[in-house]
């Protein structure tokens, strides 16, 4: 479905059936997508320029399913910051790839049991998730410092959550969560770049002249 | 983590690949832009935020630090077939010990961060790991090999120039533990925030040069590193089927040997003299086979107190050559303090090596003492036996010897490399 951006009119194209936000790429409006309509709900800040390796655009394979990277926010906590990027699974189905200092998980929505609430984790410690045993890494306040692309809910700039990473000894992802009295929940697993065999990836300066 | 905890990162865009350091004014240049947290200003050696849109200071210095890397910051080079920048450095001491290294943090966009470590003269390469290891008993599992604990305590930063992933402090200590098998040691180091798991292989210096350039100062190493293959371990390895199959050869040889050979006397004479001194030609005789030894007996029944002797050749007729040969026999016994004694023998045997077959005769004159002549029959008696093909247990030995040597070596140096090895563990 072809829309334009009703700050600017520049064409806006929706990849994903389900995102539901997107940033427009000439004005940085920050738009929502009712069925038929958009609304400008605000402006991005600047441009994201990290040195991810990563784009909007960018294709990767997980276990044998194929995705594309369709958005993503980058995310802070106290003493550091790294990238979720929004992937669309070739099933239509929703994942999240983190992008952290090197280090590559894919994960997905959790449907299981989650935890009432955060205060019962601490680093170190270790838990039973289904039968398997998950080690704390940490628990941390996180914040959305900005996004790019589209996203599958809308966008809240400054959003805070508490998070909970779980790690199995075998390389397995847990991720709880919490805002108020919401929780989510997501699972998946760390895996090296080669794994993914991306295409379409960011040039970067200084790396790939 | 208090204090902290409240702070979150205002300049998430990491674009910034300079700014101006907030102590001194002097501009700061950053190599992992948006990846790196914490940044150290090259002039005045403050330790800045750079994910604090004001830059803040987490540790002010006033001097620029006179520490050289040993490889410059911002140099490339490819280990295990990625190119790495060095974008961090730290130097860094064992808590109580005399002990320090250096670490170099490298970076690829793509890969993300490793590093290099130096220890008195060995390098190793280093990755976070994903996966962590379980503990079985005093081992530790890890994708099907068992690591050996080497050493805890507590590491402290000493020195730092460049960026780095995480709040990097001066003089900041974490708990360290390492397990070592031979080409990986697995590190733990436990922070406020948690546990981080690195694995570090063992890397060969001229590897390091090749990598990163020939200027990168590495001297010879000081010491063995606790994760260092073992190479006189692994020659020995190496060489012990050969040995074994060596040892086997040469008992069974002397087991096949020793089994064929029938004791078969090629010439007996026996002889009675009563003369000093006169010398005896046997009859001709045939020695058949291949160029084999010859063993001579001489056996004399009557010496007692006195000796006998007999100085000879073999006389090869067909090549009119020959081979000496002298035999000495000795009996001597009394009684001493009260307690009988026996010296010598009436029995001696030579061996004469690599004979040929072909016609033979013994050339020889036997001697001996006139006072030890028999009274009654004014005669000595003696026998001299000629035998072919005898087994000598001595050349086995000799040979097991030479084959043993570069073992028992090899065993020597693998047990002194083992132990400079884990001189400095717990």
């Amino acid at each position: 479905m072809e829309y334009n951006c009703p700050n600017c009119g520049a064409p806006i194209n929706f990849q994903s059936r389900v995102s539901i936000f997107t940033t427009c790429t000439y004005c940085r409006s920050n738009i929502v997508r009712h069925d038929m309509d958009l609304e400008k709900i605000g402006e991005s800040s600047e441009l994201l320029q990290d040195l991810s390796p990563f784009q909007v655009g960018t294709r990767g394979t997980i276990d044998g399913k194929r995705f594309t990277l369709l958005g993503r926010i980058k995310v802070g906590y106290p003493t550091g910051m790294w990238s979720e990027w929004y992937a669309l699974m070739d099933d239509y189905s929703e994942g999240w790839l983190a992008e952290a200092q090197g280090y590559y998980m894919m994960s997905y929505p959790w449907k299981g049991l989650v935890p009432e609430s955060h205060q019962r984790f601490a680093p170190r410690q270790s838990t039973n998730i289904d039968g398997k045993r998950f080690v704390v890494d940490d628990v941390r306040k996180i914040r959305y410092l900005a996004s790019e692309g589209e996203l599958p809910f809308v966008y809240q700039p400054g959003f805070e959550a508490t998070s909970v990473d779980l790690r199995s000894p075998d390389g397995e992802f847990m991720n709880f969560l919490y805002r108020g009295k919401e929780a989510e929940a997501y699972k998946g697993r760390y895996a090296s770049f080669e794994s993914f065999q991306f295409e379409n990836l960011r040039k970067i300066d200084g790396w790939d002249d | 983590m208090a204090g902290t905890t409240e702070h979150t990162p205002k300049t998430p865009l990491g674009g910034v690949k300079a700014f101006s350091c907030r102590n001194c004014g002097g501009q700061v240049e950053l190599r992992a832009p948006g990846q790196t947290m914490t940044a150290v200003c090259q002039h005045c050696s403050s330790i800045v935020d750079i994910t604090d849109e004001n830059f803040r200071i987490l540790q002010r210095y006033n001097m620029k630090m006179d520490h050289k890397p040993r490889i410059p910051l911002g140099r490339r080079g490819v280990v295990e077939g990625t190119t790495w920048e060095v974008v961090g450095y730290l130097y860094r001491q064992a808590v109580g010990y005399d002990f320090y290294w250096e670490e170099y943090l490298l970076f690829n966009p793509r890969q993300g961060f490793r590093w290099l470590l130096y220890q008195y003269g060995n390098w190793s390469f280093t990755k976070p790991m994903v996966e962590f290891p379980e503990r079985t008993s005093a081992t530790f599992q890890f994708r099907g090999d068992s690591y050996r604990r080497y050493s805890t305590g507590k590491a402290k930063v000493l020195f730092v120039l460049g960026e780095f992933y995480w709040q990097v402090k001066r003089n900041e200590e974490v708990q360290t533990a390492d397990w070592v098998r031979e080409g990986s040691i697995l590190s733990l180091e436990v922070d406020e925030f948690g546990l981080n798991w690195t694995e570090s292989t063992f890397l060969e210096r001229k590897e390091v040069k090749k990598a990163f350039g020939e200027d990168v100062r590495t001297p010879p190493p000081r010491s063995v590193a606790p994760h260092q293959v073992n190479p006189y371990a692994r020659q020995l390895k190496s060489i012990l089927p050969i040995f074994l199959i060596a040892l086997l050869a040469v008992f069974g040889y002397q087991v096949t040997v020793s089994s064929q050979y029938k004791d078969e006397v090629t010439v007996m004479f026996t002889g009675e003299t009563s003369e000093s001194g006169v010398q005896q030609v046997t009859e001709s005789f045939e020695i058949t086979g291949r160029t084999n030894n010859v063993q001579l007996d001489l056996y004399t029944p009557d010496i007692s107190n006195s000796w006998f002797e007999v100085e000879g050749y073999l006389h090869h007729l067909e090549t009119n050559t020959n081979r000496d040969f002298r035999l000495t026999n000795e009996y001597y016994y009394g009684v001493t303090d009260g307690e009988s004694w026996t010296e010598g023998s009436k029995r001696t045997d030579m061996v004469i090596n690599n004979v040929p077959p072909g016609k033979y005769e013994l050339v020889f004159t036997p001697y001996f003492a006139p006072e030890s002549i028999n009274d009654a029959t004014k005669k000595q008696n003696y026998q001299l036996y000629l035998l072919r093909g005898v087994p000598i247990a001595s050349n086995m030995w000799i040979i097991l010897v030479i084959i043993l040597s570069p073992v028992i070596y090899l065993w020597f140096r693998s047990s002194n490399f083992k132990k400079a090895q884990w001189a400095d563990a717990d």
